[in-house]
């Protein structure tokens, strides 16, 4: 079987944008405790700024800061943390990021440390 | 959980010295690659940053894209050859920390690169975390 290594395809008709393969940055850490990447891609550190609030920094710059970002938390002391958590899933886009920097955080009426954060971007150039 | 990095760096924000001390946790990926030698000279990210900022400063970050030439040469400038962890550390201090906290002289440090094992795990009072003298 063959391998085949690419890392973006472009539409060839129309001359639409360039679509990358995979998300070019995926994050996941603990925000509790010692603070610690479990899996990181794309990213040069994770900066623990204060209680519950977080940023990642990229390997690399994005070319514009509009590029697609998504976070996601989890509850807070609960047993139910493992689990996909209705309580904290989801996350808006980050009106602070830059081509470099995208900030999570966890919050519930005040900002929150979770066990587990994740985020994901991607930019379609 | 992937292989960590024995390091962290604390630094405080010399424009926001009311907040908490900050800490910063490298990416073992991101400095087994430079140890590998994997990354361009460090202009090439100031050079980006510098871009960035002049447009958040004239308010047109909205519709800011980097100038590809420029935003090209993170993977097509000569690399600078394989770093030490310790010199790996350096570069990421000067890449991911803001630049007036290492490149301004102020009254006191307003970074230090420490062991993992110093930085506190129990994080009941984290907004008061401050660091020491």
């Amino acid at each position: 079987m063959s391998t085949l290594k690419v890392n973006s395809i472009q539409e060839a008709t129309t001359g639409g944008g360039t679509v990358n393969i995979g998300p070019q940055v995926v994050a996941s850490f603990n925000g509790t405790g010692t603070v610690a990447l479990y899996q990181n891609h794309g990213v040069s550190s994770l900066t623990d700024n204060s209680t519950g609030q977080y940023y990642i920094t990229f390997s690399t710059n994005f070319s514009t800061a509009t590029y697609q970002a998504c976070s996601s938390s989890t509850h807070h002391q609960s047993t139910w943390w493992q689990w996909l958590s209705d309580d904290y899933g989801g996350g808006n886009q980050s009106y602070f990021r830059t081509t470099s920097v995208c900030y999570l955080a966890g919050y519930s009426g005040g900002y929150v440390d979770n066990p587990s954060l994740g985020l994901t971007c991607n930019e379609v150039s | 959980m992937t292989k960590q990095s024995k390091y962290r760096v604390i630094f405080d924000d010399p424009d926001h010295l009311d907040e908490p001390t900050k800490v910063l946790v490298p990416s073992q990926n991101w400095l087994d690659m430079a140890m590998a030698g994997g990354l361009p000279p460090i202009w090439v990210y100031w050079q980006l940053q510098d871009d960035e900022q002049k447009a958040i400063k004239e308010g047109r970050h909205s519709t800011f894209k980097h100038d590809p030439e420029k935003h090209a040469l993170q993977w097509t400038a000569p690399r600078i050859g394989p770093l030490t962890e310790e010199e790996a550390m350096e570069y990421l201090v000067m890449k991911d920390l803001p630049r007036r906290c290492w490149a301004e002289e102020h009254n006191r440090p307003m970074f230090k690169i420490v062991r993992t094992e110093q930085v506190p795990s129990d994080r009941t009072f984290r907004n008061a975390w401050e660091m020491a003298a």
